[in-house]
């Protein structure tokens, strides 16, 4: 190993590409990492038994005001 | 003389260091020290980093790297390579298609049952996109049946295959529901009254009994109005599409006990109408 940017390791490049592990202490965005997102780019990750999606983190909400009661024709 | 190669390395050592971008693969805590593998695929152990600009180095987070007086150090997150995945699109039909519909008699007496229809897969495209909101005008009663005048209030449902429909470990930048405002009638069947999509969440698995009762905490939203032959993409909130991929709703519905909101809005045609109404736009990039 080296101790200078110049210089290449090929145990710890090695080790750069291996899978991160994951236990019950592993911090959300580690467990994020390890699911291959980036904990930047996504906003929500749900996990079930057959797939793992993400909701981006740019998710373009809707420009509409929620309305907090039903409408009715005096709307 | 000088030679080229001499001169060449005189101007090398001339320049200074340039700031450089790497991955940290492992954090020392206890010797305040970071691994690095930087974008060349070198890697450089024991490096110190700027704790007060940069106070908890994590493996995984992009970094840059500066030189310093004493050596290199690790001086902040840097921004995440932008990665060029292309978005990909994929349009769903409703797996269900809840139509309800309840007669309201204008003399007080009883209303009549709600839900009435359940299309899915079986049933043809134009059933499963049928969608309708809003209270309708009175409608002429039966004075022989001795029934009398009555309005109808409607509601739609819809259940789509959302997590089925994207690649395990993609990441849904948009998800939206195509509409086109078939008929309106206010003032009269087919009028031009512009109409304004009134949006909610549900989560029925299976034809619902009684009034509908809409998920609490998501909606109504009411979107922009349109008129006959308008289409409208509407943009499902993020919060929602969690809350669908979790199963926490089941899909959206549109409802309004409002005979200025009463309309058509989308169904395929059965002329070949392929603009994808009443179907859901989905967008979004990676996946296996």
């Amino acid at each position: 190993m080296t101790d200078t940017p110049d210089g290449a390791s090929d145990d710890t490049a090695q080790a750069a590409t291996d899978p991160t592990p994951v236990d019950n202490t592993t911090p959300p965005v580690d467990v994020l990492r390890a699911l291959g997102f980036d904990p930047d780019t996504v906003r929500s990750v749900v996990i079930t038994s057959t797939s793992v999606v993400a909701v981006a983190a740019d998710y373009p909400d809707p420009p509409v005001p929620a309305q907090p009661e039903e409408p009715t024709d005096a709307d | 003389m000088t030679s080229p190669a001499a001169i060449r390395r005189m101007v090398a050592q001339m320049l200074p260091a340039q700031p450089r971008f790497g991955f940290i693969t492992a954090v020392d805590t206890g010797q305040q020290l970071v691994t690095v593998a930087f974008e060349d695929g070198s890697t450089t152990t024991s490096l110190s980093w700027a704790s007060s600009a940069y106070p908890s180095p994590a493996v995984g987070d992009r970094v840059s790297v500066v030189p310093h007086t004493t050596g290199w150090l690790v001086v902040s997150k840097a921004t995440p390579r932008p990665v060029l995945v292309p978005d990909q699109q994929v349009l769903v039909l409703p797996s269900h298609n809840y139509g309800g519909e309840q007669e309201i008699p204008t003399d007080g007496s009883a209303p009549g049952a709600w839900w009435w229809a359940d299309t899915d897969a079986t049933d043809s495209d134009f059933s499963r996109t049928f969608i309708e909101q809003g209270l309708s005008d009175a409608q002429a009663g039966d004075t022989e049946g001795h029934r009398p005048p009555y309005n109808y209030l409607h509601a739609t449902a819809l259940t789509y295959p959302l997590a089925a429909s994207v690649p395990s470990g993609a990441t849904i930048s948009q998800v939206q529901i195509i509409l086109r405002c078939s008929s309106t009638f206010a003032g009269g069947s087919g009028s031009a009254h512009p109409v304004a999509p009134i949006m909610y969440a549900h989560t029925y698995t299976a034809l619902p009994s009684g009034a509908p009762a809409w998920a609490p905490g998501y909606g109504p939203i009411r979107f922009p109005t349109f008129i006959i032959g308008e289409i409208q993409v509407l943009t499902v909130p993020a919060a929602w599409v969690t809350a669908w991929l979790a199963s926490t709703i089941a899909g959206i519905g549109f409802y309004a006990p409002a005979t200025s909101l009463d309309a058509f809005f989308s169904h395929q045609d059965s002329d070949g109408d392929d603009s994808g109404t009443g179907q859901l736009l989905i967008t979004y990039s990676g996946g296996s």
